[in-house]
């Protein structure tokens, strides 16, 4: 069975990077509100399985658009550029010297149990997170961008967002 | 397709028939039922709970059995607790979806719990004078017991029930419930979590838009649930627990502490002796609610001894138990992406919740005094019942939607004992995943797939839900098979997996059961076995209901024709209808198994059509935006 695959299409968005989520979320509840199992508790056994399945996949849909990586690699996806992300290395070596800083300061941090440094930490890991999001949002949107130039974004992204979580992590363990 | 049949707001398909549909809020130490009654008005309507003939709600989760089998349960098992305490049983919602090497300390259930022989599956049993009994089948009497009271309150027999299950149980808790249910004679229209029915008892007529926090400490399980509240619809956002730790984990520290002053080895007191102070402790822990003192003694053949608990000392002895439900609340907050003070209203559920130093400690977690103004024994049952009417369709103006989450991760076994998660804790159900997979050695035309749920990465520390094999994969080099192994979690929150070889599409179905579930067959024999349904009434029951829902596809199919037959080819067109021929002709027929197999065939064949119906109505709901909005730009 075929869905529709375009999630943007599916929650009702313009093909953008950057995504109204109120609106998302509201389109979200009105195809659940429409297609959920619960709407088919007193029907046939087929029309529940049906509505599992459709149910699930706006539950991808929107899991998939809520979240900033995930969102970029479908934009990747629906242009047909495959990522092999066991393969896929960044090739900015600024960047990965800018984050071996990065992970000695968290870890002294974290040694050291200093909350404050651990807070700005996230702070900075989160505007660099925004910057990469933004520079995304330019480049899926520019014409004759490389395919390795955008790969190399996600992957930015996708070091930012799991700092992001790996500090927020530590700090609220501090509590 | 019915599926897309919905009636437009104002015009229902049939006409308004009332059913009779109650929410079962199926608990550790006492169980209850709940419905919205049929007051002629059916907007609006509240739910109540239904009591026994003696005007008692609670129905103590306590069966007794004798030689011939089940012979009472709730209250009047209860009275026989201490003095016939291996045929009494109790708290067995604890032993749910167990298996024998599961349970440690197995004083405390004070059961004569026994192993599985080699032929049976992995599920706890307990010998009582009407022989091995599972934990199953005594929630099915518990069960029984409810409906049978809702049937007389209600006036009628129930047509569908809600199943209330702890938010943190397992995918083989879940499924024992289920089979509880089966047995029982019930028509499940949903299980649903219990912190989320006692949402929805609570937040109906609140104000909208806003995140709370269910708290529900039971006697044998603690749930925290973060919701979120917008127009009717309850999202469950991140929930977290501990399905073995509750209000009998505070009894049994009495005990302990009781047995440790009084210098008695607890392998002194005989099974009725321990059951009576078991007993002693919960009264004693209740008392201390209000006092601040309780004296405990002990009264055996040889000693006795008496003492006095003071509430410091209690709170003392449950300190520990206590600081672990909020560091779970801690956690759930992070997984919501919350802290305690965006969290509008906390909700305390679950009879615990009334022991003061719990009440101290989440208050000062979420800096603001949680809500009570509900029974916190009765809350869960009654968001039952409201869920149930809803979806037995009494209301269909209902807004009402209860969108939750997956407890724990689930996942596979791969090389080195370690867990690939397939679908993570926390996410939204329905929810369907694929992984791929592939082969690790040459010309290998089987692989062993192990199915795992818990957080941890080792396979040693996770939960064993099911064992199976794809098999007649063609022998290949290794790693060029590519084995697509698909998760799919219903709305119940109930697992099933199949794994197909893409390139052959060799295939293989496992409805998740086994490790610690009775096997299908179990269920049968012991559906088989209950005096209630004699088989020729069952088979004729199954034969009439094959019918009727081969009807009702038929129906449905042939009204998506009416309405869309434009979405579909001239061959497509043509296979639909034969299926629907071949179809009717069965149904005339005395084969359940063949219109069952026909009913499957029509669903298969429209199963496209269903599709393109679902994207015509999203692309008709697009159509008040602007082309800009929709088109790629």
């Amino acid at each position: 069975m075929k869905l529709e695959q375009n999630y943007f299409t599916l929650l009702g968005q313009s093909q953008h990077f950057f995504i109204d989520a109120a609106a998302i979320k509201q389109r979200f509840r009105q195809l659940q509100r429409q297609y959920h199992p619960d709407r088919y508790a007193g029907k046939s056994p087929q029309e529940q399985r049906l509505a599992v399945q459709f149910s699930a996949h706006i539950n991808t849909a929107y899991a998939v658009l809520d979240n900033p990586v995930r969102r970029a690699q479908h934009m990747l996806a629906l242009k047909g550029i495959e990522v092999d992300h066991q393969n896929s290395t960044i090739s900015d070596t600024g960047f990965l010297m800018a984050q071996m800083e990065t992970r000695e300061a968290l870890d002294e941090a974290r040694a050291t149990n200093d909350r404050q440094a651990l807070e700005q930490l996230l702070v900075q890991t989160q505007a660099q997170y925004q910057v990469s999001q933004k520079n995304f949002a330019r480049l899926i949107d520019a014409d004759a961008i490389e395919n390795s130039a955008l790969i190399d974004c996600v992957g930015k992204m996708q070091f930012y967002e799991k700092l992001t979580q790996e500090i927020t992590t530590i700090v609220s363990g501090m509590a | 397709m019915a599926l897309l049949q919905i009636s437009e707001p104002g015009q229902s398909p049939t006409p308004h028939q009332f059913k009779r549909a109650v929410g079962i809020d199926l608990g550790t130490t006492n169980s209850l039922v709940a419905a919205i009654r049929n007051d002629g008005t059916s907007r609006g309507s509240k739910p109540e709970v239904l009591a026994d003939a003696q005007q008692r709600v609670i129905l103590p989760s306590v069966v007794h059995y004798v030689a011939s089998g089940a012979d009472s349960v709730g209250h009047d098992a209860l009275a026989l607790a201490a003095q016939d305490p291996h045929n009494t049983l109790a708290s067995f919602k604890r032993l749910m979806g167990r298996g024998s090497d599961d349970i440690g300390d197995t004083r405390q259930f004070n059961l004569a719990l026994t192993k599985a022989d080699a032929k049976q599956s992995d599920v706890l049993r307990i010998q009582t004078a009407a022989g091995e009994v599972t934990p199953v089948q005594a929630s099915a009497e518990i069960l029984k017991a409810l409906a049978q009271r809702a049937q007389s309150r209600l006036g009628g027999e129930v047509e569908g029930a809600v199943i209330t299950v702890p938010a943190y149980f397992d995918d083989a808790q879940r499924q024992a419930t289920k089979d509880a249910a089966t047995l029982a004679g019930l028509n499940v229209l949903r299980l649903i979590n219990e912190p989320t029915a006692a949402a929805v008892a609570y937040g109906l007529d609140k104000a909208d838009d806003r995140y709370i926090a269910v708290y529900d400490l039971g006697g044998g399980t603690f749930d925290i649930s973060i919701l979120q509240l917008s127009e009717g619809v309850f999202e469950v956002l991140a929930t977290g627990g501990d399905a073995a730790l509750g209000g009998d984990d505070f009894d049994n520290a009495i005990v302990n502490w009781a047995l440790a002053q009084a210098q008695i080895d607890a392998g002194a007191l005989s099974a009725s002796e321990y059951r009576q102070l078991q007993l002693d402790a919960r009264a004693a822990k209740e008392t201390l609610t209000a006092a601040d003192s309780v004296v405990i003694e002990i009264n055996t053949s040889s000693t006795t001894w008496s003492g006095a608990l003071g509430r410091a000392d209690f709170d003392q002895l449950i300190e520990p138990l206590v600081a672990n439900t909020l560091a779970a609340c801690r956690v759930s907050l992070d997984d919501a992406g919350l802290t305690a003070r965006e969290i509008a209203d906390v909700v305390l559920v679950g009879g615990s919740t009334r022991v003061p130093l719990v009440r101290e400690q989440v208050t000062q977690l979420f800096e603001q005094a949680p809500k009570t103004d509900v029974d916190p024994d009765q809350v869960v049952a009654l968001g039952a019942a409201i869920q149930a009417d809803s979806l037995i369709g009494n209301n269909r103006d209902s807004d009402l939607l209860l969108l939750d989450v997956i407890p724990l991760s689930l996942g596979i076994e791969t090389m080195g004992g370690l867990v690939e998660k397939i679908i993570h804790r926390n996410t939204p159900i329905p929810s369907t995943r694929a992984q791929e997979f592939t082969t690790y050695k040459d010309g290998q035309t089987a692989l062993a797939l192990h199915v795992l749920q818990g957080e941890r990465d080792l396979v040693s520390d996770c939960r064993s839900l099911a064992r199976f094999e794809l098999r007649g994969i063609p022998p290949m080099v290794a790693g060029a098979a590519r084995i697509q192994v698909t998760f799919n979690v219903d709305a119940d929150g109930l697992l099933d997996v199949t794994a197909e070889e893409t390139t052959t599409g060799v295939t293989a179905t496992i409805q998740v059961k086994p490790s610690y579930g009775l096997e299908e067959h179990e269920i049968a024999q012991m559906l088989a076995s209950s005096y209630s349904h004699a088989a020729e009434d069952r088979d004729s029951r199954m034969l009439v209901e094959q019918r009727v829902e081969a009807q009702g596809l038929v129906d449905a199919v042939t009204a998506a024709l009416a309405q869309d037959s434009g979405l579909l080819n001239e061959a497509e067109a043509a296979q639909i209808n034969q299926a629907i021929e071949t179809l009717v002709t069965i149904a005339r027929s005395d084969d359940t198994h063949a219109i069952s197999d026909a009913v499957a065939a029509l669903g298969r064949q429209t199963e496209v059509f269903a599709a393109r119906r679902m994207d015509k109505s999203i692309r008709k709901a697009l159509q008040g935006k602007s082309i800009d909005d929709v088109v790629d730009s």
